[in-house]
């Protein structure tokens, strides 16, 4: 995510308002990202984004500008996505549940949409068997190019923490791929 | 065979494996993913998840989202005012209960007993007229006593004393409260 120029963060921490919406604007598509691939659905994703800005609005004056404010953010929205993932658990309203837009034909300039589709499928089931905060460390690292510390601190983990996290998620997200995977596709990876 | 340190080299940093390990660590490994498959199998299944992962792409939310965010901003800002003005009005009508309730403990024994209240506060209001009185007669020897002590012609000065800083006050009353006439 790019670095906001402080003005914009000034002039926010000074209680204006378009300030704010600036910085919305600028950084409402990696926010919106994470939310989406930590919960999965589009309308969740835009109801998390949008609750993260608001919670940002409220502590701006808090943030400590000699810390990132990208990780300061997404902090935010990995924490708030985190907690909506355990209340959905409560719910007992599984991830598989959520609706994946079925298209009904073929059309022309359909494939790339099918290919997308696909796509989007793949990464949600490797990522939906994943505990909440392991998710987080996924996606912050795959997605967002955050180093180990930055991701240390957004989700205060400790270094070895986050290791061992990262360690287990990709031993999930090894197995579930060879779960979905056709096994003679799995030999044809392994050839030489 | 033990798989440990391999699935811990292959599962820690799987796309930086030549710059963490070391050169002879990264040999070993090539030798012994060449003859294990259960290794292979993982090392292959987490290069494949891996690479989903990096290739699916950053979305972005439907067009309009800061306009939505700001619209949301102010739904929540009318919320809390409209919070705030219940606890308000609960905070006023508890407060109000309780008063009313406490005035009722106090009142309940004249309430309950009308005679004897009527009958305290009819002695209540006969004391304070003689009071009144007496006070009207101490009132009138000090007048009297003054009117022979202090000559006319200082009675007349401090009335008219009076008199001017009653105007002056009625006129600077005037001049703070009315506002002022710009004229171009």
């Amino acid at each position: 995510m790019e670095e906001l120029n402080p003005y914009w963060l000034i002039q926010a921490q000074q209680g204006d308002d378009y300030a704010f919406a600036h910085i919305v604007e600028t950084c409402q598509r990696p926010v919106f990202s994470l939310c989406y691939r930590m919960l999965g659905n589009k309308e969740d994703a835009e109801d998390a984004a949008q609750e993260t800005f608001l919670r940002a609005y409220k502590s701006i004056k808090k943030y400590d500008k000699n810390r990132s404010f990208s990780t300061w953010l997404l902090s935010i929205a990995a924490h708030y996505c985190i907690d909506q993932i355990r209340k959905r658990r409560f719910k007992v309203v599984s991830i598989e549940e959520l609706p994946i837009p079925e298209l009904p034909d073929v059309q022309p300039g359909m494939d790339l949409k099918i290919s997308r589709n696909e796509e989007r499928k793949k990464v949600r089931e490797l990522l939906e068997h994943l505990n909440p905060t392991d998710r987080a460390c996924v996606v912050m690292y795959y997605w967002h190019d955050f180093s180990y510390d930055e991701i240390c601190q957004a989700l205060s983990l400790t270094p070895s923490a986050l290791k061992s996290r990262l360690h287990r998620a990709r031993r999930a997200m090894a197995n579930i791929w060879l779960e979905k995977v056709p096994n003679s596709l799995v030999a044809e990876r392994m050839a030489p | 065979m033990n798989h440990q340190p391999y699935e811990d080299w292959l599962l820690y940093e799987p796309h930086h494996l030549e710059e963490e390990l070391t050169a002879q660590e990264y040999s070993e490994l090539q030798v012994h993913l060449e003859d294990c498959s259960s290794c292979r199998l993982l090392s292959v299944a987490l290069r494949e998840a891996e690479n989903e992962l990096r290739a699916a792409p950053i979305i972005s939310p439907e067009p309009g989202f800061s306009h939505r965010w700001l619209k949301r901003l102010e739904r929540n800002r009318r919320q809390a005012h409209k919070n705030q003005t219940l606890i308000l009005l609960i905070v006023t009508i508890s407060a109000a209960v309780m008063l009313l309730g406490l005035l009722t403990f106090t009142v309940w024994p004249w309430i309950s007993n009308p005679n004897i209240f009527i009958w305290t506060y009819l002695y209540r209001l006969t004391k304070m007229y003689s009071y009144v009185n007496v006070v009207q007669d101490i009132a009138g020897v000090l007048i009297n006593a003054a009117a022979r002590l202090v000559p006319i012609t200082w009675w007349i000065f401090m009335v008219g004393i009076i008199c001017e800083l009653g105007v002056l006050w009625i006129v600077f009353y005037r001049l703070i409260s009315f506002p002022r006439r710009i004229t171009q």
